[in-house]
């Protein structure tokens, strides 16, 4: 069996491991048990870290990663079935954002969210279920067989 | 969206003597492509069910058919 074709099948599987701990730790980020945000704080670092963490996560969602992987094994890795879970992911993440977004519209009347604080709070969550669906899905594709 | 098809690649790749891996391999899918279009979970494009079609020297028609349900539409 060819080496690109191990190549694949190893950063898949290691994917499909790693997807979900990436959507629970973007979770956990945004409930505070991992780091309190200051809301509203012009800290550059909490601005440009927590900006440059998201739209890490939102590229290896839409790209599958394996950036610095050669072509090939790339193609192998992110093949139809790889992309139409992605695509689900990404379909559950919007869903998951549209309804977050509700619950601002109806909540921060009565319990005033910070903007920055309510965008943090869509986009975690969104990110968050997309990487757990996608690493689920991505996983029970690899389950069973031979 | 439910499937439309059903196959017979698991057959044909056993008379072949391949794994899923092996088959995958000389397809340039993943496994995991091999494994959900056998196992009924996924539809393949033209473009993977004629791949399936030229490793296993098989014609299309002879891995893929459409459920009775759908061709009866």
């Amino acid at each position: 069996m060819n080496d690109d074709f191990e190549k694949a099948e190893r950063f898949s599987q290691g994917r499909a491991l790693a997807a979900p701990f990436l959507g629970l730790l973007v979770l956990l980020a945004q409930q505070g048990t991992l780091y309190v945000f200051d809301w509203g704080s012009d800290s550059l670092v909490q601005i440009f870290v927590w900006l440059g963490f998201a739209i890490v996560m939102l590229a290896l969602l839409l790209t599958g990663g394996a950036w610095i992987l050669p072509a090939r094994v790339r193609r192998i890795a992110d093949d139809e079935v790889s992309r139409a879970n992605r695509q689900v992911a990404i379909v559950t993440g919007y869903i998951v954002a549209m309804v977050v977004c509700l619950l601002v519209w109806a909540i921060s009347p009565f319990e005033p969210l910070h903007p920055q604080r309510a965008a943090n709070m869509i986009v975690s969550t969104s990110l968050g279920t997309a990487f757990i669906a996608y690493g689920l899905r991505e996983a029970l594709g690899n389950a069973a067989g031979d | 969206m439910p499937l439309e098809i059903e196959n017979s690649i698991r057959r044909y790749r056993e008379e072949a003597g391949l794994t899923q891996a092996e088959l995958a391999a000389r397809m340039a899918v993943s496994r995991k492509t091999v494994n959900t279009v056998e196992n009924g979970v996924f539809q393949p494009s033209v473009a993977v069910a004629l791949k399936f079609a030229a490793v296993l020297g098989q014609p299309v028609e002879a891995l893929f058919a459409l459920l009775e349900e759908e061709a009866q539409r």
